[in-house]
């Protein structure tokens, strides 16, 4: 099996969370719809990268937009676990979108592989995560391990980090070579496979129903 | 790639690997310490709430066997009087009747301190004599069915406080006319459903609602290893439905 193989069936390793999410749909609790509706937007995105690489030899153009649909879905996704502080989530979503057209339109063109967003965005999205577990900590009374909302948050911050760091590479073009390049973003895959692992986990965690609870 | 890139790559590799060791360490020692947090809120919310179940109970048995004891003892003395005099006679009757009323509340007051009947006749006896208490002083119309008795007294406890707590609610705050309320056993749970026709609350404001009702009906749900479901909406009533396990 070539690398190039071994590269596509560790990104389509979201098609698990996707069918669970399929499966369980209908008796998750609403509240999770975004996360859902991400993982499948990201299934999507891969197998269309999948066609324009053998069609058009460039998938830039699907990823610099699938990255912004895929912010503000995660923001979606934060607000409905949070349901106050609706102008922090306007606020960053126009933020992203400042940063997203000064990458794709006035700094770079949108085919090419543009890495200010990505880093601006794994930020942020690291930055939620880390807030959303620390509110959990404090405020959640039953197991963590089983809970859906810190499995996701976990391996956003797991991720995500992974993401910026590696991005920051593809940022300063350090004249290393393709295959050095490649390799690095390996690390990014195989973060990838653990990620939608565990977030096949998560949603077979996602309660039926949202359970009430008051914070201690 | 070439010898200078892969000892930088073998760098970056052990760097990553070391981060995700610290994240994966940290995310143990999170999920270990919050499960020791959980554990010592609970123990003390246990003690807490069996601490306040005992002395109220205590405070019932005293004001039922003490003072009622006390007042018939007064009733009976006065019914001895002789009656050589028209206006003591009247004085006497008078009396009685203020011990009368004074009996009553006094019972009314054990009964929500600790009705005696929970213990003696179980939950359905309990919470039909709270509902016939409740129906002629609020006029709020109560249709109810109770299908299910748990064995374990502490259970009924909380499930009888969890329906008083609610109730008040409902009668202080929703200004509702009509309440189901049932209590049925479903696949080795309890299932406790209370429904109003009141105004109900927008749940964001939630965390600025001040009183204790709802946390206290949500620590006693939490002893009882149950979940509850709450759904509310303005103008739509409350829902609240409690799947409490027998085991």
């Amino acid at each position: 099996m070539n690398g190039y193989l071994i590269n596509i069936l560790l990104n389509h390793s979201i098609i698990v969370p996707a069918i669970i999410g399929v499966v369980r749909f209908k008796s998750v609790a609403h509240s999770y719809y975004p996360f859902i509706f991400l993982i499948w937007l990201g299934l999507i995105n891969e197998t269309l990268s999948l066609i324009l690489i053998y069609t058009i030899r460039s998938n830039a153009v699907n990823s610099n937009i699938y990255v912004l649909i895929e912010y503000l879905i995660v923001l979606v996704q934060f607000y409905k676990w949070n349901s106050s502080f609706i102008r922090r989530y306007y606020f960053f979503a126009c933020l992203g979108l400042l940063v997203w057209i000064a990458d794709n339109v006035i700094i770079n063109a949108i085919n090419g592989n543009n890495s200010i967003f990505r880093i601006f965005y794994s930020f942020i999205i690291v930055f939620f995560s880390i807030d959303q577990i620390n509110k959990l900590i404090i405020f959640e009374r039953k197991s963590l391990i089983r809970n859906a909302i810190f499995l996701i948050c976990g391996t956003f911050f797991i991720y995500y980090s992974c993401k910026a760091f590696v991005e920051v590479f593809n940022a300063f073009d350090l004249g290393l070579s393709n295959q050095f390049n490649r390799s690095v973003f390996m690390v990014l895959y195989f973060a990838n496979v653990f990620s939608n692992i565990v977030y096949s986990i998560a949603i077979l965690c996602i309660p039926t129903k949202q359970e009430f609870t008051m914070p201690y | 790639m070439y010898p200078n890139e892969t000892r930088i790559y073998h760098a970056i590799l052990t760097g990553v690997g070391v981060l995700l060791i610290f994240m994966a360490i940290s995310i143990i020692t999170i999920i270990r310490y919050h499960r020791k947090k959980t554990a010592f809120e609970r123990k003390r919310m246990k003690a807490d709430i069996n601490g306040l179940e005992k002395e109220r109970k205590r405070i019932a048995t005293d004001l039922h066997d003490d003072f009622g004891a006390s007042l018939s003892a007064i009733k009976l003395r006065l019914q001895c009087l002789e009656p050589d005099n028209e206006s003591n006679i009247v004085l006497a009757q008078q009396c009685q009747i203020y011990i009368d009323e004074a009996m009553n509340k006094l019972r009314h007051i054990s009964f929500n301190i600790m009705p005696q009947i929970l213990h003696r006749n179980g939950l359905t006896a309990a919470l039909n004599e709270l509902i016939d208490m409740l129906i002629p002083a609020t006029g709020v119309k109560v249709n109810y069915s109770f299908e299910a008795e748990p064995n374990d007294i502490e259970k009924r406890v909380h499930i009888y406080r969890i329906v008083q707590e609610i109730m008040n609610n409902i009668i202080r705050h929703s200004k509702a006319t009509i309440v189901i309320l049932t209590i049925k056993r479903m696949k080795e749970k309890i299932l406790l459903h209370i429904h109003d026709n009141g105004i109900g609350f927008d749940k964001k404001f939630l965390s600025k609602i001040k009183g204790e009702g709802l946390r206290n009906i949500t620590a006693r749900v939490e002893l009882l290893n149950a979940k509850m479901y709450l759904e509310t909406e303005m103008d739509k009533g409350v829902d609240y439905l409690i799947e409490i396990p027998e085991q």
